[in-house]
């Protein structure tokens, strides 16, 4: 539910914009110059904001596509990730983003071709290289196709290019573009998992593990590359035993052939934005366990992150070719 | 009930006489820098500040020192304004979504509160009365420097400004009087109830968030816990809330000392706890 709609007078007349407001005909727009009048402005409420999100349609200039921090990563060396929109739609307990703005509103990035330009501009420069390119860093995916049809706009053209990879990061269940188009042999749609329990304490408004993972058994019988990401991994009682089932779940339903790739990642938080996060939840459950400063990280202590990378890994070996994995330091 | 607490920030004595009334509020004895109204349960509050921006100004500063939930409470500023001919009819409210200034270039976006049925608009804020009915937007001498200063110290989607319209021509403005004022406000006082109630409700969410754990105060009043110790304490008494809801942390420590003994007694049962997720 869009609380209220901004739009950059900037791009006010650009089509992709009167097509999203015709899905909101309803809703009279206020026109601002810069989204940063309405957007991560000082002395604003996160919690409250995610209650009644807005959307800003803006237009992002410059920092199109940037280099990842340099443990993330799926198997090539050339890794890059852009944001074509601002926050997300779900509401998790252990995201960054809650840290990272002060406002839960929606900015939603429509001058899609400058983030084309970047892309095209990053694999000249790498021309015989293989070259990751992640998207759902800042944002979910595909929650918001039905509005952005970034999707439906970037798979087409990220198909051109065979020596790229494109990640698709999600923990949506709709599929809508994927289902309707041939699988694209260059794109990897990656669903971030956890065991159920966990979930349904810490991932708010969001589809549950059950439906996460039918959506990827339909989409692996399609052909679609799937990336399965276990990240963050989250401790507690029982853990071992949840995540051995978690497991379990997954390769059962998933044809391993379709699995692209497996990525683990700490449950991490950057020390700048953890006071801010915990300040905005301070009940929270999982924000109650014991995490220390490492570094610029506040996580687990060393030896809890350790003993849940190693279990795990084993674990994953079992199930599948131990190439396929991957894991994340979570540096920041 | 809730926990949350109104300010009301208006510039005239006919503009909250209605609100006043409908809301039970009385005047405060003493000799006050403005008049101040409060409810019985003291979580409704109102100063009348005077027409134009010093008085606005005098009069949040003022109700924000003596109001003591200030900090989470609902900020509303609410009164009458000119309008141009198309934007509205005469006793028309409107919830003010684009905040200008005639001087400032400073342009503020207020929180839009959803689900409330009142047309929005953009408000501008001059030094002077106004009478160019040709505009296209809403004009006081208030609006601009309320938001201006609240939203230094509050959180933003805690404050509103609601304006009436009360002359959209040169022959509107002659029939504005105490008792025409008062009237039509009260004619549109269910408005401003749900407004109160959507107030209520996110200054209630506000307090909850930031309130203090009930044992702090027993606690620090006890023994002595340095300033970085009283933070450590806020820590652990929110996180063994979350951990252990069913065990008595004040039985547990009755035989404990001192802030050390205290804060390592918590610190060592938060640390070998696991969660359960189940």
């Amino acid at each position: 539910m869009i609380n209220q709609i901004y739009i950059e007078n900037e791009i006010k007349d650009h089509p992709r914009v009167q097509r999203i407001l015709k899905k909101f005909k309803r809703k009279t727009p206020i026109y601002i110059d810069k989204y940063a009048s309405v957007f991560n402005k000082k002395n604003q409420n996160f919690r409250i904001q995610k209650k009644y999100p807005s959307l800003i349609l803006a237009k992002k200039k410059g920092g199109h596509v940037l280099k990842t921090p340099s443990d993330f990563g799926i198997g090539n060396s050339n890794n890059f990730y852009f944001s074509h929109m601002y926050n997300c739609l779900y509401d998790c307990e252990y995201c960054f983003l809650q840290g990272m703005y002060s406002s839960a509103d929606y900015v939603l990035f429509v001058n899609y071709e400058d983030f084309e330009d970047g892309i095209k501009e990053k694999i000249n420069f790498h021309k015989n290289e293989r070259v990751t390119f992640f998207s759902g860093y800042d944002c979910d995916s595909l929650a918001f196709e039905k509005i952005s049809g970034f999707v439906s706009h970037f798979l087409p053209f990220f198909k051109r290019f065979s020596n790229v990879e494109i990640e698709l990061r999600t923990k949506s269940t709709q599929m809508e573009p994927l289902l309707k188009m041939e699988p694209v042999s260059n794109c990897i749609v990656a669903f971030s998992l956890l065991p159920a329990e966990i979930a349904n304490k810490t991932d708010h408004k969001v589809p549950t593990i059950k439906k996460r993972i039918n959506k990827i058994s339909e989409l692996a019988l399609m052909g679609w590359k799937i990336g399965l990401r276990f990240d963050p991994l989250i401790h507690g009682e029982n853990w071992k035993n949840i995540y051995k089932e978690l497991f379990a779940d997954v390769f059962k339903n998933i044809d391993k052939k379709a699995i692209h790739s497996i990525t683990l990642g700490p449950l991490r938080f950057p020390k700048a934005m953890f006071k801010k996060i915990l300040d905005m939840n301070p009940r929270s459950k999982l924000l109650s366990d014991v995490l220390v400063l490492r570094g610029n990280k506040i996580s687990y202590t060393n030896e809890i992150e350790l003993e849940m990378q190693s279990f795990c890994i084993d674990l994953l070996n079992k199930h599948s070719p131990e190439t396929l994995l991957f894991s994340c330091k979570g540096n920041f | 009930m809730s926990n949350g607490c109104i300010c009301w920030v208006i510039a005239l004595a006919s503009e909250a006489k209605s609100l006043i009334e409908e809301f039970k509020m009385y005047l405060m004895p003493g000799d006050t820098l403005f008049p101040i109204y409060k409810n019985k349960n003291e979580n409704e509050w109102l100063v009348i500040t005077g027409v134009g921006q010093l008085n606005v100004a005098s009069g949040v500063s003022y109700l924000y020192s003596l109001c003591p939930y200030s900090k989470t409470s609902f900020w509303i500023n609410f009164g009458i304004a000119g309008a141009g001919k198309n934007v509205g009819d005469i006793g028309e409210p409107f919830l003010i979504n684009e905040l200008r200034h005639h001087d400032f270039k400073k342009i503020y976006y207020p929180f839009i509160l959803p689900n409330l049925k009142l047309k929005n608009a953009m408000l501008k804020t001059y030094n002077k009365p106004q009478n160019n009915y040709k505009r296209s937007f809403l004009f006081d001498m208030e609006g601009w420097v309320f938001y201006n200063i609240v939203q230094k110290k509050i959180t933003r989607e805690l404050i509103a400004v609601v304006k009436i319209i009360s002359d959209n021509s040169p022959e509107t403005i002659l029939s504005i009087n105490k008792n025409f004022i008062n009237k039509f406000i009260k004619d549109k006082i269910e408005y401003l109830m749900t407004l109160r109630d959507f107030g209520f409700s996110l200054s209630d969410l506000e307090t909850e968030r930031k309130k203090e754990h009930f044992l702090f105060v027993d606690i620090t009043e006890k023994f002595h816990f340095t300033f970085s110790q009283c933070q450590q304490l806020k820590n652990f008494l929110i996180r063994w809330d979350v951990n252990f809801p069913e065990r008595s942390l004040f039985s547990e420590i009755k035989d404990l000392n001192d802030a050390k003994s205290i804060l390592d007694y918590m610190e060592s049962s938060l640390k070998h706890h696991k969660l359960k997720w189940e």
